[in-house]
């Protein structure tokens, strides 16, 4: 063992001089890398979402000029607009004319919104629902489907049948315009409303 | 570790040899008596080689060596055990050394160490003097026997108890090695005379030697022994050759010139100056390779020591500043790669922020908000998939009625989805079903014709192509089983002949 380092001042000035600059050059050199990588990993999250995110603007603008033509016919025929009852109604007035009905009765339900389907990517559009049931009395069975013809024509919107009975009444024998048949059917209509308009 | 410039000393009672070896080759040499004016000689010489290790080779008759046995220990124990022994034996001298050679296998298990000493101090002190005053580091102090070791080491042929005849400044030395371990030495006058005295004389000794040996408990008389002569200069070839072919019984070995040349250029040491004086092979043997005995004391070797110190110091100096320099330029290197990486992503970002913005530009105006739109687009779509209308069904009840003119048609229920039952559970797969309630325009009297013609309508139903199943749901109360009939049997029978019957479509 050595019994001073005296003699060996200077080899331990030299590497303590050595570890110093070597320590400076480095606590320099390594925060800066450790800054930078820093950086570069914010950097390429952000890149990433950027680049999910205009991949996905891209294929919905794509969607958006495809679908726009079918979108504006069914902003035209009220599919997208507030869901009043007074077309739905004059509508149905038309439909006794054009079916050369002598009555309809109707009845119109209050409007339901529908449950957005899970994962729904339109949370904000609402689908709204409104029951209608109709009645009327035919000669024959002709007439029903002249009523759903004219149905078709005339309402405004999209709407779908669920149910229609055709029943035959009593035959009272003191006319030939005595109404033979009763048609009762139900349907309901639909709406679309963006969730900020309320319907 | 072996440095490539030592100065080394070959001291014997008459005489000093002084040479530089330098990467293998003795350099320089200067030989001058043992004396005070042999120093003063030296002095120029050994004041130019300030700061270089010195090794003193002790080739001297006042040497003594033993080996002996000591309880194992370790540490301060053992230094403390070993410093009093060499103490108790070698008393005044401080040219002292001991070494662990083994351990026994049995017994006790002790430690064998050997010790060696010069007992003439003076012989080496005036020399380590003029050391210390010129602040040249020395080295070690060591005997020639054991510098003598590894060049046993390096003879041919696979014998472990060697006895090495090599003339000297000094004398005739007879060197016994044991597992090539320098174990006992003597010292003999030169023999002189014709090469067949010499002969005899060398036989002389080996009989001593072997006699000695026996005598000092170190080896039998009988033992197997290879008796090795050194004769660097090949002055000693009649005189060998001789002494073997008188003495057949001996294993000997001639260490001539190309031996030595062999087993020193084994070491990287250039042999051409072997023939420069009878110590130039020893001290060839004594740079190359620290022998472990090492005579000097402890204060003596404290230059070397604290150069040592200072060389690892400037190596481990050098080793950080070599990793911190190669670590540093990795880092600037990753720095560099890291920036261009960075530039490249902040490229990226910008020219995908420009094309966000363009994709705000290219949505159509009016459409608010336009995301909407393809939304509504598919559940419009979905809606009209649902949507159905009676037409189907009712033409397929009239094609049936058409060919059962007899069923007169009461009521017709169409519904554009599959009957629930109780719980809403849908059990037939179909997505338009029509309910029928019919009645058989026949005379009560006839209602087996009236029950065929039911069937006849159901079957007729089931043939039509859009029709999937139609099932009879209710029958006439004559013809169904869970129906409650009552009469009077002096009355006619009479009853109607009304059914429903439930028709499911197939799916379009």
């Amino acid at each position: 063992m050595l019994r001073n380092i005296r003699p060996a001042r200077i080899p331990l000035m030299v590497l303590g001089a050595t570890a110093a600059a070597t320590a400076v050059m480095l606590n320099a050199v390594v925060p800066r890398l450790t800054e930078l990588g820093r950086q570069v990993s914010a950097a390429q999250a952000d890149v990433q979402n950027l680049r999910l995110k205009t991949t996905a603007n891209e294929e919905a603008l794509a969607r958006l000029h495809r679908d726009l033509p079918a979108y504006r016919m069914l902003e035209h025929s009220g599919f997208v607009a507030p869901n009043d009852r007074l077309p739905l109604r004059l509508a149905l007035r038309d439909v006794r004319d054009i079916a050369r009905l002598s009555s309809l009765d109707y009845r119109i339900g209050a409007r339901r919104t529908l449950p957005a389907p899970p994962h729904s990517a339109a949370s904000r559009l609402a689908l709204h629902e409104t029951p209608v049931q109709f009645k009327a009395a035919l000669l024959h069975e002709e007439e029903l489907l002249r009523l759903l013809v004219a149905l078709d024509e005339r309402l405004s919107g999209l709407y779908r049948l669920e149910e229609c009975m055709l029943k035959r009444l009593p035959t009272s024998g003191t006319s030939s315009f005595a109404a033979n048949l009763e048609a009762a059917c139900r349907l309901v209509t639909f709406s679309v409303s963006t969730a900020e308009a309320g319907g | 570790m072996i440095t490539r410039v030592k100065l080394l000393l070959a001291i014997t009672p008459e005489r000093v040899t002084v040479a530089i070896w330098r990467t293998g080759r003795l350099v320089q040499r200067l030989a001058v008596p043992n004396s005070h004016e042999g120093r003063a000689a030296c002095l120029p010489v050994l004041a130019e080689y300030h700061g270089m290790p010195v090794y003193i080779l002790l080739d001297t008759a006042r040497e003594d060596y033993r080996t002996e046995l000591l309880p194992h220990a370790h540490g301060q124990a053992r230094l403390e055990m070993v410093t009093r022994k060499l103490r108790q034996h070698y008393g005044p001298t401080s040219y002292c050394a001991a070494v662990r050679r083994a351990r026994e296998r049995s017994g006790r298990r002790d430690d064998r160490y050997q010790f060696a000493a010069c007992t003439d101090p003076a012989l080496p002190d005036g020399w380590v003097a003029l050391i210390e005053q010129l602040r040249l580091p020395l080295a070690g102090v060591f005997l020639l026997p054991a510098v003598c070791e590894s060049l046993v080491r390096r003879l041919p042929g696979s014998a472990t108890n060697v006895l090495l005849l090599a003339r000297s400044h000094a004398g005739l030395r007879s060197m016994y090695f044991r597992g090539r371990h320098f174990e006992l030495g003597r010292l003999n006058p030169l023999p002189t005379g014709n090469p067949e005295q010499r002969a005899a004389a060398y036989a002389a000794e080996v009989a001593n030697a072997r006699l000695y040996l026996d005598a000092m408990q170190t080896a039998t008389v009988d033992e197997p022994l290879v008796v090795a002569l050194l004769d660097p200069f090949d002055e000693e070839v009649d005189a060998f050759r001789m002494l073997a072919a008188s003495h057949p019984e001996l294993a000997c070995l001639h260490i001539n010139h190309a031996l030595v040349a062999q087993a020193l250029k084994t070491k990287g040491a250039d042999t051409r100056d072997t023939r420069q004086g009878p110590d130039s092979v020893f001290l060839h043997l004594l740079a190359l390779r620290t022998p472990s005995l090492n005579l000097a004391p402890a204060a003596a070797l404290e230059p070397i020591r604290h150069q040592r110190f200072g060389r690892s110091i400037y190596v481990s100096a050098a080793l950080v500043a070599a990793l911190g320099s190669a670590f540093g330029g990795y880092c600037w290197w990753r720095i560099g790669a890291t920036e261009d990486a960075l530039a490249i992503l902040n490229e990226d970002r910008t020219l995908l922020h420009e094309r966000a913005a363009r994709q705000q530009h290219n949505v159509p105006d009016g459409t608010s908000p336009p995301v909407f739109a393809s939304e509504v687009v598919n559940a419009a779509t979905e809606i009209r998939k649902s949507a159905r209308a009676p037409e189907r069904a009712m033409t397929a009840v009239a094609r049936a009625l058409t060919r059962t003119p007899e069923i007169l048609l009461h009521e017709l229920t169409w519904k554009s989805a599959a009957p629930a039952d109780e719980q809403g559970v849908v059990k037939i797969a179909a997505d338009e079903t029509v309910e029928l309630a019919c009645e058989v325009r026949l005379p009560p009297a006839e209602y087996r014709v009236a029950l065929s013609s039911i069937r006849a309508f159901a079957e007729a139903l089931s043939r039509d192509n859009d029709i999937s199943v139609a099932r009879l749901t209710r029958m006439p109360p004559d013809a169904d089983p869970a129906a409650t009939v009552s009469g009077n049997t002096s009355e006619a029978i009479t009853g109607h002949t009304r059914f429903a019957v439930l028709v499911t479509f197939k799916r379009r």
